[in-house]
């Protein structure tokens, strides 16, 4: 399923520094990610996860103390964000530029990492908007972000992040702020994209019942360490972690409560 | 018994410039004292619109409320703001949902003050005692709200609902902020509060899994109508509506391995 | 906390040093000069330097210069704080009811507060002078007459967004009445924003004034930069330093004003982003 190695983290740590104060965010992560590959990161509001993507994307807010290392075997050189990973945050109502319309900010992607010219960036955007599945593209591209639903957005950012050919797509907390529906909509996406395009994913949530459907292998995060990392069925039915075994016993299901 | 809320034919139509939006279309709709019924629906189906405008929030164009065998929706000034007491509400953002400058004293202190359950002395007493009755301890009352946590803040916000003792309380999406291992202690608390005092929660969530947890009844509601009702075992097993079925097939499933290999534990 | 994020802007800590200067300069004027500082004390036309017990000289009529600076701080900090002040309650007032409002109240008074921008403050401030006579209360009246329509405006847009949140909304759940609302809910967190204008107003009005009393509408009994610098204009030849002393005065009170508001905002933007 998966292929060569595309990403090795090697004691990986990252400290904040506020008001004088060092905080731990992520202190000894060892993870290797191999091209295809789906990986889920579960943690709790505070655990690290969502600083894991940071630290990968090279996104960490200037002032963060980093140790350890991060290689990219799979690329050969240092990723650019935006290009070699594309990202897909929560809330895709504050990453949107809202005076441009949809087509304008995904094609400037294209744009900016492909090199297209304008007309041809736009045709483009006019694709990968089909891609996403939203409902007549060449409309959408005039539309302005708050014209959307909050599915819809995060669809465009979606298909922003792919504009560049990432090889790596990393979605922190993508589904959280959707309704139900939405949300097994936008996992069925993912999926699909990254089988279409041999994306590797690193999805981080809070829900492990959710990342189970899709990924490969499962990590579990908690107060800035990793303590657990399994093949994703073995993680859910048999997990070493008692800490990860009270994440799967919260999960509200449809079986008799 | 008799019904501690009857809602029928509630309407509500927005206008934004040119459009009209019908956010309710004639939404019927009862709850018994101390029953919880769960509220489901996508985003965008009317049902935070239905939950304010039972709560007296969102003033609705057409339909007649009833509650604890009163007119609801006649109510006005001085009386409206007593009936407050009897229905409470919790939102779903729970930084959203208190005064930025707030301290979590004076949040709970509010209703309190309000509605005269407390003088001024006995005022830190009572505050401490709604604290530990939803799980905190009464040091975290001089805390402003925004620096404890999102599970903490929800728990505040439960406490200012209960702390005028109501016979009914919306819950808007409480949990949709929340991390997932939070939830089920929340849902714990309200599982408790409910067996304790009576009181009725109309549970308005997108999540089924959520609504499954705690509510014995399920009404689902869809472009503004209400599209099925009925106890929550039926609605889950054999999902009438189409709107249901997609309800029910978006809820998060634990892909464990097929066999059981739960060796020890 | 808050006090030391705004000192370790630089310009904060520029603004604020200034400021502090100047209140020093204010407060110590009634005791490093009793008496009136138009009070003729020596020979006239005595430069800068020249004689110890005037540093900064005397003018035509022989008033020490240094004396009229020092209690011309006095004067322009008081007009601007006290305009200043009186704008700022007055607009958001103003402001606060017509965002809660809405509706006709909304209207009409969003309307008069157009009607006042439309005049340009000096001039207003001008006519109003002209009509009741020059005092520092008027010139106070007269300089928030136009200084107020800001904060309202600020104010009207800062309760209109508020009054959607779901922490308006709470507090109408509890039960609180809508005048507890307004003033316990509402108002305390539209202020911020209002109060960042606060240093605009108070540098426009001391402009303002100085102008005032430059024109001859000053209050005639008190000592003020407008008007050292308009009696040293008739000798700007022979003896510019009459307009010089005080033209810097005004500056570096402006400066330090607009220095001190920039840190504070800046002060504030940065707390926002801490937390």
């Amino acid at each position: 399923m998966s292929g060569p190695l595309l990403l090795s983290v090697r004691g990986l740590g990252v400290r904040y520094r506020a008001e004088g104060q060092s905080v731990e965010a992520l202190t000894g992560i060892d993870l290797d990610l191999h091209a295809r590959e789906r990986i889920a990161i579960i943690g709790e509001s505070g655990s690290g996860k969502s600083t894991f993507g940071l630290a990968l994307a090279g996104l960490l807010p200037r002032g963060s103390e980093v140790s350890g290392s991060i290689a990219w075997p799979g690329l050969g050189a240092a990723p650019k964000p935006g290009k070699d990973i594309g990202i897909v945050f929560q809330d895709p109502g504050s990453s949107l530029n809202p005076v441009l319309t949809v087509g304008e900010q995904v094609a400037e992607v294209c744009r900016t990492h492909l090199g297209m010219g304008w007309r041809r960036s736009y045709a483009r955007a006019v694709e990968l908007l089909d891609r996403v599945r939203l409902p007549s593209p060449e409309g959408i591209v005039r539309a302005y972000p708050h014209q959307l639903s909050g599915g819809q957005r995060q669809r465009v950012a979606i298909a922003m992040a792919i504009a560049g050919r990432p090889r790596l797509l990393i979605a922190d907390e993508a589904t959280s702020a959707i309704d139900t529906v939405v949300q097994a909509e936008i996992v069925g996406l993912i999926r699909e994209l990254c089988s279409a395009d041999a994306l590797a994913l690193l999805f981080i949530t809070h829900d492990i019942a959710l990342a189970s459907g899709l990924v490969d292998r499962i990590a579990v995060f908690r107060a800035a360490r990793m303590v657990e990392i399994g093949p994703a069925e073995e993680v859910v039915s048999a997990p070493s972690s008692p800490y990860t075994a009270a994440l799967i016993d919260a999960h509200l299901g449809l079986d008799a409560a | 018994m008799s019904d501690l809320l009857e809602v029928r034919g509630l309407t509500k139509t927005y206008r934004r410039s040119r459009e009209t939006i019908a956010a309710l279309r004639g939404v019927d709709l009862t709850l018994a004292p101390g029953e919880t019924l769960a509220l489901v629906g996508n985003s965008g189906s009317g049902k935070t619109t239905l939950g304010r405008a039972i709560a007296r929030l969102i003033e609705p164009d057409g339909g007649a409320i009833r509650f604890e065998g009163r007119d609801l929706l006649a109510m006005r000034g001085r009386e409206l703001r007593a009936m407050r007491a009897r229905l409470q509400i919790v939102f779903q953002e729970p930084l959203e949902a208190f005064n930025p400058r707030a301290t979590v004293f004076r949040v709970i202190a509010d209703p309190l003050r309000v509605h005269r359950l407390a003088g001024r002395a006995e005022m830190p007493e009572a505050v401490s005692r709604l604290l530990v009755r939803v799980g905190l301890e009464p040091a975290l009352a001089a805390r402003a709200v925004h620096e404890i946590s999102g599970g903490q803040r929800q728990r505040v916000a439960i406490a200012r609902a209960i702390a005028t003792r109501p016979s009914l309380i919306v819950l808007d999406e409480p949990l949709s902020a929340l991390d997932v291992s939070v939830r089920g202690r929340i849902l714990a608390l309200l599982d408790d509060l409910q067996a304790e005092t009576g009181v009725a929660y109309l549970l308005i969530t997108h999540d089924l899994g959520v609504a499954n947890a705690v509510a014995g009844r399920i009404t689902v509601i869809d472009g503004g109508s209400i599209v099925e009702e009925g106890p929550t075992k039926v609605v889950l097993a054999d999902p009438q509506s189409a709107a249901a079925r997609r309800l029910v097939a978006a809820v998060p499933r634990l892909h464990r391995r097929t066999e059981p290999a739960r060796i020890g534990g | 906390m808050s006090v030391l994020r705004f000192l370790r802007t630089p310009e904060g800590a520029v603004g604020g040093f200034l400021l502090a200067a100047l209140a020093f300069v204010a407060l110590s004027a009634p005791v490093l000069f009793p008496g009136d500082p138009l009070a003729i004390v020596g020979p006239a036309y005595l430069h800068p330097f020249a004689n110890p017990a005037f540093p900064l000289g005397t003018d035509s009529l022989g008033r020490n210069v240094l004396a009229g600076v020092m209690h011309g701080a006095r004067t322009s900090l008081v007009i601007g704080l006290a305009a200043a002040f009186a704008a700022i309650v007055v607009g958001s007032a103003v402001g606060t009811l017509a965002g809660l409002f809405g509706g006709v109240v909304d209207e009409v008074l969003m309307r008069i507060t157009e009607a006042f921008q439309t005049v340009p403050a000096f001039l207003l401030a001008l006519a109003f002078v002209s009509v009741v006579g020059p005092s520092m209360g008027t010139v106070v009246v007269a300089i928030a007459l136009s200084a107020w329509t800001a904060p309202a405006r600020v104010a009207r847009a800062e309760v209109l967004s508020i009054r959607q949140r779901d922490y308006v909304a709470a507090a109408r759940a509890v039960g609180m009445h809508p005048l507890a609302i307004a003033f316990r809910e509402v108002l305390p967190n539209a202020l911020p924003p209002v109060l960042s204008l606060a240093s605009v107003i108070v540098a426009s009005a001391i402009l303002i004034e100085a102008a005032l009393s430059f024109l001859g509408l000053g209050d005639p009994n008190v000592a003020t930069w407008g008007t050292m610098i308009s009696e040293g204009r008739n000798v700007l030849r022979s003896a510019a330093y009459l307009s010089i002393a005080p033209g810097i005065a005004l500056m570096v009170t402006v400066l330090a004003i607009y220095f001190a508001g920039e840190g504070a905002v800046e002060a504030a933007s940065a707390r926002r982003i801490a937390s």
